[in-house]
């Protein structure tokens, strides 16, 4: 078994609210091991763009990644580092593609200096090796004529390119994590396939270690290795991908799997979760799932779940499982 | 883009046909040419006299019809007033100062030279130091650093200029005597212990206003995506808002400063007037107070010109600032 590149050991990350600081990420404990890819799936809303923003320390404000939290990575201990070493992390030996690639890139920077920028922050070298290898990289990521794309500005780009040098720019200093945040949700379908493939040969090449994140259990099929499912703040779920997939325990998660439509179905699967993810200061009290789960009983809503466990990480926390597993 | 500015262009001149309209109507018809004879030279010379005078200023024309010419001649039209007040204006031709017969283009050279020595130091420094102070408090936001200035500028805000010159004149003037309170000199090597007071007062007195409103545009962009995409790479904050708030936050500045340009211009009158310098501003009351038409006219219309040509100005600059537009 390899060793773990990314350890975080109950990790809490809150916002305050009129009625009080909210964790809307909640003891979690992830370990994402070096060269594998790790999926953290959810809906909308449910804490895994903080999951991961907190990993950086780029929780924004009025955000806090609340004391005993732990974060390693590479056995490094995340948050005792100081800003000059956190930066030096940054984008360095970890990197991010955004949500939103539309917004994410700076508007009135040529796309090529943004990436020569990432380079240069890292390394000491000219401004004209660096773009060289920024010329490579965009050719290496599927830009077509990248000498002119060099000097161009975001807003001419289609997605699908501005995506491309997202990727570029996170991989240009070949990090040892990349975090690729939902890298495929505002585009087209085709491009999406594309991109997906294009993250898998960088996998491949590089061998990097992939924290994706996605609500789309078709990329996770995919890509991932290991698949982490957070419901509300919290982890439900966690297993290797095929056991996920095919033999999912919690109900969100078989909730999640109903939803994808299958080959030759298109539409709504069997057992769509009704309604959405509450704003987290509305999260129930015991079980967050507990207020749209469809195999309530007594404990559910009072009492936080049990971890059950099913051999070979697989994990869920579920009073229903717990029932199953003693009775 | 060209097409652009050439249509920005065309706007431009048909406003600067509606300005000077206007001010046919204002300076003509309702002020008429009689009026300002007597204005000029008062109430009892004999009525050769005001006619004579007419003929030397040139009022003695119809206002917008000669019937000295018959219906087909063009000098139906253009032998009146109204032809002859666009022509003189539209060809700088400014014509003399009803007071004092001093030609005006003369008096727009003397006074342009102190006017700016004052306004376009003023302009830069204000410019210069409010966003300075605005990229400080934006980057020490949400801490007492931000809070303090914030209230600072609030409390800078709610005095008026005028507060600010006397209070200035007295303390700097008066009775520090660090600077002379008010005058001037055409020494370049001089003037600038004149032009110290009223540059520091009027520093003064834009500051809170102006870092408010830069504090808010930058902390907007703060807010942006492309900022976490920065930081995601490793730039400091200091980077950040240098090399990437910065650089977007001044398209949204640059329109409201390039704007500001002709409002210095008339905002002077009040800083000519209180430290005695002979510019623009010191002309045009002077002109108000000797009921000076036509000196009047003009210094109206230049301010009016400045103000379109400004607007124009900053639409060009922003699609320069701002590769979104300027490559459309
Ligand atoms: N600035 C903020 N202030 C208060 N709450 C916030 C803020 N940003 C995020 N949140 C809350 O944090 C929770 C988790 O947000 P996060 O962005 O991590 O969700 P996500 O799982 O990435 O969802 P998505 O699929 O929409 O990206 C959300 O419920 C949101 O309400
Ligand atoms: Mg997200």
């Amino acid at each position: 078994m390899s060793r773990a590149l990314v350890e975080l050991q109950n990790l809490k990350v809150t916002f305050p609210t009129p009625q009080g600081r909210v964790a809307v990420v909640d003891d979690v404990s992830i370990s994402l091991e070096e060269g594998k890819v790790l999926a953290l799936v959810g809906e909308s809303g449910c804490g895994k763009s903080m999951t991961a923003l907190a990993l950086m320390r780029l929780v924004p404000k009025p955000g806090r990644i609340e004391d005993g939290s732990g974060i390693r990575f590479n056995d490094i201990d995340v948050p005792t580092l100081s800003v000059p070493e956190m930066r030096a992390l940054r984008g360095n030996e970890m990197s991010m593609i955004f949500q939103d690639s539309m917004t994410s890139l700076n508007p009135v920077v040529r796309v090529g200096d943004q990436v020569v920028e990432a380079i240069r922050l890292h390394e000491r070298i000219s401004y004209d090796a660096a773009r060289k290898r920024v010329l490579e990289l965009f050719e290496r990521v599927g830009i077509p004529d990248p000498e002119q794309r060099f000097s161009t500005y975001p807003h001419l780009l289609s997605g699908g390119l501005k995506q491309r040098v997202m990727i570029s720019m996170a991989v240009a200093t070949r990090p040892r994590l990349l975090i690729a945040d939902e890298p495929t949700t505002a585009l087209d379908v085709t491009v999406q396939a594309q991109i997906l493939e294009l993250l898998r040969e960088l996998k491949r090449e590089l061998g990097t270690t992939i924290l994706l994140i996605t609500h789309d259990l078709a990329v996770v099929n995919e890509l991932a290795d290991h698949v982490v499912v957070m419901y509300a703040g919290k982890v439900v779920e966690q297993a290797e991908r095929r056991t996920l997939l095919t033999s999912a325990r919690h109900p969100y998660t078989e909730g999640l799997l109903g939803a994808i439509p299958q080959r030759g179905e298109r539409g709504k699967g069997l057992n769509e979760i009704e309604g959405v993810v509450p704003p987290p200061d509305e999260w129930p009290a015991g079980c967050r799932f507990s207020s749209r789960c469809n195999q309530l009983f007594a404990p559910c809503r009072d009492n936080a779940p049990p971890e059950v466990s099913f051999g070979e990480g697989h994990v869920a926390w579920c009073h229903a499982l717990d029932k199953g597993a003693g009775s | 883009m060209f097409a652009y500015i050439v249509r920005r262009l065309a706007y431009g001149a048909v406003t600067v046909l509606g300005v000077l309209l206007l001010l046919f109507v204002l300076f003509f018809a309702i002020a008429d040419p009689d009026d300002i004879a007597r204005q000029a030279i008062g109430e009892r010379a004999s009525a050769e006299v005001y006619e004579q005078w007419k003929v030397n200023h040139g009022y003695d024309k119809p206002l917008v019809i000669n019937a000295e010419h018959g219906v087909l001649e063009p000098g139906r039209y253009t032998d009146t007033l109204l032809f002859e007040h666009y022509r003189s204006m539209l060809t700088f031709d400014f014509g003399r100062s009803d007071a004092d017969d001093v030609p005006i283009a003369e008096r727009l050279r003397q006074g342009a030279l102190p006017s700016l020595s004052l306004t376009l130091p003023l302009f830069a420094l204000s410019l210069v130091v409010g966003v300075f102070f605005a990229l400080l408090v934006a980057f020490f936001r949400d801490t007492y650093v931000d809070f303090a200035v914030l209230v600072m500028c609030m409390l800078a805000m709610s005095v008026a200029s005028l507060i600010y010159i006397i209070a200035g004149q007295y303390l700097i003037g008066l009775t520090l005597k660090w600077f002379p309170i008010s005058g001037f000199d055409a020494d370049p090597a001089l003037v600038i212990r004149f032009l110290a007071l009223p540059i520091i007062i009027g520093v003064i007195a834009s500051f809170g206003g102006d870092v408010r409103l830069y504090r808010t545009v930058f902390i907007e962009e703060t807010n942006k995506d492309y900022v976490r995409t920065a930081r995601a790479k490793g730039c400091g904050d200091a980077r950040v808002m240098v090399r990437h708030v910065l650089r977007n936050a001044l398209i949204p500045i640059l329109t409201s400063v390039v704007l500001a340009i002709p409002f210095l211009f008339v905002g002077s009158l009040l800083f000519e007037n209180f430290f005695g310098i002979p510019g623009l501003g010191a002309i045009t009351v002077e002109a108000i107070n000797g009921n000076d038409f036509s000196t009047l006219r003009t210094m109206v219309y230049i301010s009016a010109l400045l103000f379109i040509v400004a607007q124009i100005l900053t639409d060009i600059s922003y699609t320069l600032a701002d590769p979104r537009v300027r490559l459309s």
